[in-house]
Formats: C-alpha cells, structure tokens, sequence
C-alpha cells in the first residue's frame, strides 16, 4: 500500500500516519540504518579501540584534526548510541507499529473471516482452475470437502458454496515477526530505567570473598578449575562459589563455568578469565651440615604468618615482600602487592645457639646471603592459586528479548515456510468448479490442484504440462 | 577417519568442479546451434546428478571429520567455508530440482566452487576448539547461518542471470558499468583463489621484517613484492627476483597492511590478466557473454528462483546469525548485543534482505532494483565473512 495522494483536509496527525504506514519508507528507513551501521564498524567506536588516549585525543590524531573533530561532533565515534541513530531506529519503530496496526483489521477479515461465496466470475478468473463432476449425495461438494479435509484444508460450505483454505499462519508471518522486533526493541530499551542494568568486573581469588558491586550480596570462591587440553591450551574453566547475602547466610551454591552462567537475584555471573599467582610454598628446613630435614612447614605467599614453627626452630617474619625489589637508596621494597617475587625477612631461633635474622626468596631459595647459618630452607613446591575473573550483569530486559526472539524466529518462518492456501467452488450444470489462490510456491501449489483435480475426475487426462525453466 | 574426510573432500571437490564444467558445456552447448539441445540437455542432467554426488561426498567428509575429532567441524575458517560452500551446493540441488532449471547451475556452481577453494587456503589442520566455542550454540549459530548464506548464493546467480536476461531491453550505461564489474571481481577472485591454491600447493613462504607495529617478522604466503614499513630488498626472493621492490605507503597501518596490499595486488593483475584472456577468447565483454549465455531464459521465472533463495535463506539466517548469535553471547558473555563489527556486519545483511523483501511489495521497485539489492546482498555476505576479518578487528575472532 503506497502513499495515497495527501488531501489538503487531512491534519498532521493523519499525515503522520500515512508516512509511516507507508512500505516505501519502512524500505527506505531499514537501508538508512544499514548504511549508518555501516560507518560505525568502519570507524573504530569508543571503547573499543586499542589506545589508552581519551577520544577528544585520539580520533583527532588518527583521522586528523578536521575529520576527527567531525566524527566527535557527529557523534560517529559512538554511532549506536548517537542520537541520530536512536531517531532511525525510534522511526523504525514507529514504522513497524503503524504499518502492523494499519494493516491488521483487513488482514483479519481476509483470512479469519473470509467470504466463501464471492462473485462465480471471481472464482472463475483465478489461475488454478479446475472442475470436477458434483457429488450425487447431499452435498455436491461431498467429495471435493473430504478430499481436502484429508489434506487438512479447513472446509466452510456455506449457502450453496465451499470454502476451504490452510496455512492462515502464514500471512500472519511479517505481523509476528515485527512484533517480535517491537518486543527486542522495549527489551532493549528496558535498560535504560533506573536499577534495571548494572555492568561490572570482580576479580575473586580463591578462598575470598568479594561484595559484588551494586548489589548487597557477597560472592565467596570455593576454588577455581582449569582443565588443559593435549595441546596445552586451557579446554575449560570454571570457579566453584557460594554466594552469600547481606547477613553473611548462603543462599547459593553453584559453579560458574565458560558458557554457564551463575545468577542470583536476576545479577548474572559469567567466567570471563583468570590468571594464576604463586600461593602456598611449601618449605622443608635443612641441617646445613649432616644434609638432613629437620622440620617443614607451608607459607601462604598472598599473606604469611606471623610466625612458623618447624621442628625444634620457631621462625618469625620480620617483614614480607611480595614483589621483591631494590629501591633507588638501596632499601629492599615491593613494586607490587601480587607475590611475583615474594621475599621474606626471617628471625630464627633455633633449638640451641644465637637467634639470628635471615633472608629467604621462596621461589629462588638457592640465593643465600648468609651461608654460616646452621640450616637453609629449601622450597618443596609452590601451589599456584588462582584468581578468576568474573563479568557481572544484570539487564531486565532480558527475559523480554529472549521472548521477542522467540516471536521473530517463529513469524520469519511462518512468513516463509507456511503457505496460505485457499480453494473457493461453486457448482453450474451438474459440474463443480474449483478455483484455487496461494500466497507463496505457486508450483507446489500447482501440483496439488493438479492431484485434486485428477483425484476428483480420474478420467481426465494429466493436468497442465510442467512449466520449464528454458526455452525448449 | 580425518585422512578418510580429506579424501571425501577432494571427492566432492572434484565431483562439483565436473557438475560446474558439464553445466558450462551444456550452455555452450546449447548457444552454438539448436541441433544440439538433446545432447546439451544429457550433459545437464549428468552435471546435476555430479552436484548430488558432490554433496554427498562432502556430507560423508564433514561426518568423517566431525567423528575423527570429536568436536563439531565448525570451528575454523577452512570449516566454516567449506561448510558454507557445502551448503551453497546443497541449495542449489534442492532449489534446481524444485524448478527444473539447469541453466541455474552455470552460474551457481562456480560460486560454490569459489567458496570451497576459499576454505582451502587455510589451514586444513584439526584445531582445538577455544574454551568459549565448546556448546552447543556453535553448531546451531555457525551452521544455521552458513545455510541461509548458501541459500543466498543461489539467489545471488538467479538475480545476476536475471540482471543479464534484462540487460538489453532495461538496462541503462551505468547498470551495464556495474554488471562487467562483477565479472571484473569474479576474475580478481579467481586469480587470488589460483594464487593462493598454487603457492599453498608448492608450500612457498617468505619472511620480511616490519617495523609497522614495532619490530616484528612477517610471513608471506604469496611473493612479498610489496613489504612492510622496514622491509629491505632482497629479503626474499621469488624466480631469482629480490623481494620486496617497494615497500607499503606510509598511512597504511597495521601489521597485516602491507601483506593484505600485496595480496590484493597480486589477486587484480592475475584477476586482469585472467579478464583479459577471457574476455579477448570471447571477442565481447563478459556481460553480453554473459547474456548470450542466459537466452530467453524466462525472467519471470529467474526473478522467482532469486527469491526463493532468499525466501528460504532468510528465516535459517535469521535464526541463526542473529537469535542464536545473540543467545550465545548473553550466554558466554552476558551481554547479547555488543555492536562488535562482525555481529554488526551480520545485521547489516539482514537488514539488507529485509530490505529487499520490502521492495518486492513496492510497486516499481520490485524488478530490477530488488535483483540489483538480491545480487549485491551475497557481496555484504563474503564481506562479512572475509572484508571484516581482514580490515576490522574485533571480539569476533575465532573465524
């Protein structure tokens, strides 16, 4: 349905209204945010490109300073969130509701309420066409109605008239599938009410326990898994949590995986990376000179003991660097607080003898400052712990795009796959005369009538020839 | 078992190759005198019956390989292509025994054929599947996606061969411009497919320092004779010749600038070269070669095939590039939207086909002009499945 000429007498609403329940300007509008999205992959959008310099910076220097001013003033360097683009997709919007509502009521009454008896020259012009003998019982349409009743035609005979048509769904299609695309659209929009969305990132270590931001409950690791393929590269991970609310009582328990989400009052927690940092280092005590252990015991590098005790020897931590270094005075410092090279200052006491004050880096325990003392330490092994990443979303929205998803697929295929099929009949002379339309795959449909037609007639010769593709 | 997929492969390869070339002889066939037809017509029915057999072995190969893995065969770009490409042949076994039309294949074919030689050029290698690509969407994503794209293909030679059987009542200087372009980019990626297959076949490979993004060493699949940003002469050489003679124009950025320039370039003088012998064989542009070939084929009825292509493409694209897509990110990554270039690119076909469908209902735009959107969808297609690997970056990085 095209514009109809525009009569001086119609006020701006109708004009409104005829605009957008035009199909030439839902064309038009749906190739205008195409060719938009377009621009926007082609220029790299804010946030997503690979420089630490703030966008009134960097779009000037990559594209120059007039056209990177202009793409900031035209807001091309955050294109879907422009306002431009937030017009297009709202006229898009107002396309699909007025273009649906327009044309609902007609749609309707053609295929809900359609009329079987329309004029004998209306059934007579349609291009599947056949006749068949009448029935001698009641009905002349006795067989033409059982024929398709067994193909699952729904039958009307009426006034002296039949009626039959299947696959209502499928002119249904376009309207389902926009209104699913007005139900993605709200549940897009859902986002933008306040609480309605949250956004953030948790690192949580195992063991800890992390007050997830914007919300008032805590998730607490219960470790994280790694899985290794062959190969060596990571299969899987996933993080083992509990998650507890204001009051320190668990409320979930669960594992969130790649792929498996863990949610908890509509907030979503997704495993999103890791990385691994030295954790408990295990140390066995060694009697400098007859070679042999004399106690162990297990430091925990995020955070050590005040004290160990290891056999006969009590060892106290004088002062602990996870990141050893020397700073520019020649003082030990730590240039992190991740233990990437923990050191540690030890007073020992041992069995018998002097206290004395060591040094010990667990992850290089053969560099010794002091080799008079009467034991070294050695490192048995050193466990990694984990820290796992976690993205952290709410979005309300969601549960509404999922189900404008689920309409979408359902009105693309009813569209596409669901012929609507419909065979109106009238009898003259003893005959019955059968005329057929569809709205989709006219062959398909060409063959069926050619079926009915000899099924109700088997004396007649094989229907039309096959149309073919070439010239013969 | 994958030994037994590759030989599967080279089966259906070879099986499509014969249907495209039998489907060519019988046009040719045809076209030089009307005696022939008899003849021509067997040689269709034998070129269809090869495409069958194509999509068979290739079905075997794509099983083979998903049992010799163990893991679904969707995961790289020489899978997906070759799925792509296997379901690009399988719509036109369907859509061509639907309307009886083996004048279709000539056309079709080739783009299958083009699809699958793509996939070669990568790696063909088992690869394991990254973390966030073991589910269950990846099959349904990828292959639904891949089959609405194959469907497309075969609208895409329907509405080219439809543009061609208007030309000559319709078709203004511009249409015509636009219509030996395409052949003009047929021939380009013929040459880069023939390129790349034969340096890949002879396993050469070239490196090149680059100090386009800091120091780094480039490897080259094709002859470097463009290089990086800090390339020097005759670091490599080809046929005694030392390479690279120039190096990439300043403003090209990025590590993989310069060798996308030396592939392009490369791919257009064997692509003009490959035109030109073509066209010179013919003594006529390839556009009315073109017309000759498709008759008086009725428009009608090519207009009808082009959209049924998409008619069936559509809703398994749909669901597949945009719902699936969009249930699996929120899924991996909580956020089922992210306007990633690729997600962005596949929208941007959709919209384009949904496009298109409007225009079918619009009166004087659903002829010329929609075959013209119909032909030009399947370009935004390969463009979102090669342009924006090549020229964007994005979270989109498995294939």
């Amino acid at each position: 349905m095209d514009e109809q000429g525009v009569r001086p007498d119609k006020d701006l609403l109708d004009r409104t209204w005829d605009f957008f329940s035009s199909v030439r300007v839902a064309t038009v509008l749906i190739f205008l945010v195409a060719a938009a999205s377009i621009a926007g992959t082609l220029i790299p959008q804010e946030g997503q490109y690979a420089s630490a310099l703030p966008p009134e910076q960097f779009y000037p220097q990559e594209y120059g300073p007039v056209l990177g001013a202009l793409l900031l003033r035209t807001g091309v360097t955050h294109l879907y969130s422009s306002w431009w683009y937030q017009t297009l997709l709202f006229l898009i919007a107002a396309s699909l509701v007025i273009c649906s509502l327009e044309r609902f009521v007609p749609l309707w009454r053609a295929v809900q309420r359609p009329n079987p008896a329309p004029a004998t020259e209306f059934v007579r012009g349609l291009k599947y066409r056949f006749t068949a003998p009448a029935a001698r019982g009641d009905s002349p349409y006795a067989d033409l109605a059982a024929a398709l009743r067994a193909r699952r035609y729904r039958v009307i005979e009426q006034g002296g008239r039949l009626y039959a048509d299947k696959g209502r769904m499928g002119r249904w299609g376009p309207y389902i599938t926009h209104i699913g695309l007005i139900l993605l659209l709200v549940g897009a929009g859902i986002r933008t009410l306040p609480g309605a969305y949250l956004e953030e990132y948790i690192w949580l270590r195992d063991g800890e326990v992390v007050r997830v931001p914007g919300t008032d409950f805590y998730v607490e690791s219960l470790g994280f898994a790694v899985d290794f393929g062959a190969d060596g590269e990571p299969v899987n991970y996933q993080t083992r949590v509990r998650v507890l609310d204001a009051g320190g009582n668990v409320v979930k328990v669960g594992t969130i995986a790649v792929n498996e989400p863990l949610s908890y009052d509509r907030v979503g927690l997704y495993q999103s990376s890791y990385h691994a940092d030295y954790g408990r280092a295990e140390v066995a005590v060694i009697d400098r000179a007859g070679g042999t252990e004399v106690g162990r015991f297990t430091i925990d590098l995020m955070q050590p003991e005040r004290e160990y005790v290891a056999g006969d020897f009590r060892i106290t931590v004088e002062a602990y660097y996870p990141d050893l270094a020397i700073d520019a005075r020649g003082q030990p410092t730590s240039r992190s607080s991740r233990p990437a090279n923990p050191g540690l200052k030890l007073a020992v006491v041992p069995p018998e003898g002097e206290p004395y004050t060591t040094w010990f880096l667990p992850l290089h325990p053969e560099l010794e400052f002091d080799e008079t003392t009467p034991v070294r330490f050695s490192t048995l092994r050193v466990e990694p712990v984990f820290t796992s990443g976690l993205q952290v979303k709410k979005d309300l929205g969601i549960p509404v795009v999922y189900v404008g998803l689920f309409v979408i697929s359902a009105g693309v295929f009813a569209a596409f796959y669901i012929a609507h099929r419909r065979y109106w009949a009238f009898t003259e002379d003893g005959l019955v005369v059968v005329g057929g339309w569809t709205n989709r795959n006219p062959r398909s449909f060409a063959r069926e009538t050619a079926a009915l037609a000899r099924l109700l007639d088997p004396g007649r010769c094989a229907g039309d020839v096959e149309m073919e593709g070439e010239e013969r | 078992m994958i030994q037994l997929s590759s030989y599967l492969f080279l089966g259906a390869f070879a099986a499509y190759v014969a249907a495209a070339v039998l489907y060519v002889s019988r046009l040719t066939l045809r076209r030089s005198d009307a005696h022939h037809f008899a003849r021509a017509d067997q040689l269709g029915r034998h070129g269809f019956h090869a495409a069958v057999l194509g999509v068979i072995l290739q079905g075997l190969a794509i099983g083979a390989r998903w049992i010799g893995s163990g893991q679904v065969p969707l995961g790289n770009m020489f899978e997906y292509m070759s799925f792509m490409g296997w379901s690009v042949m399988f719509f036109f076994v369907l859509i061509s025994a639907w309307y009886k039309m083996p004048g279709l294949g000539a056309f079709v074919a080739p783009v299958g054929i083009a699809v699958i030689a793509y996939a070669s050029v990568f790696p063909t290698e088992v690869q394991p599947l990254a973390p966030v690509l073991r589910s269950i969407w990846l099959p349904l994503h990828v292959a639904f996606a891949a089959l609405g794209e194959g469907a497309f293909a075969v609208s895409f030679g329907a509405a080219l061969m439809y543009l061609l059987r208007v030309r000559r009542e319709q078709s203004g200087r511009w249409e015509d411009a636009l219509l030996e372009f395409f052949f003009f980019c047929g021939a380009v990626l013929t040459g880069f497919l023939v390129l790349a297959l034969s340096f890949k076949a002879a396993g050469y490979s070239a490196y090149v320092t680059s100090l386009a993004e800091g120091p780094a060493v480039l490897e080259y699949r094709l002859p470097p004779f463009i290089g990086p940003a800090g390339s020097q002469p005759g670091e490599a050489a080809f046929l005694g010749l030392p390479l690279p003679l120039v190096q990439a124009p300043a403003w090209m950025r990025g590590l993989y600038a310069a060798r996308n320039l030396n592939t392009l370039v490369l791919s257009t003088v064997a692509g003009a070269l490959l035109y030109a012998l073509v066209r010179l064989a013919a003594n006529m542009p390839l556009r009315d070669l073109g017309t000759r070939a498709v008759g008086n084929m009725s428009p009608r009825l090519l207009d009808e095939v082009s959209y049924r292509g998409i008619a069936v493409g559509y809703p398994l694209f749909t669901l597949g590039a945009l719902v699936f897509a969009m249930i699996w990110a929120q899924k991996a990554w909580g956020r089922y939207w992210d306007w990633d270039p690729k997600e962005t690119w596949a929208l941007i076909t959709w919209l384009f086909y949904s496009g298109y469908l409007h225009m079918r209902i619009v009166r004087g735009w659903e002829g010329r002009a929609a075959a013209w959107v119909a032909a030009l969808g399947f370009v935004i297609v390969l463009f979102t499945l090669v342009g924006v690997n090549l020229l964007i970056t994005g979270r989109h990085a498995y294939v």
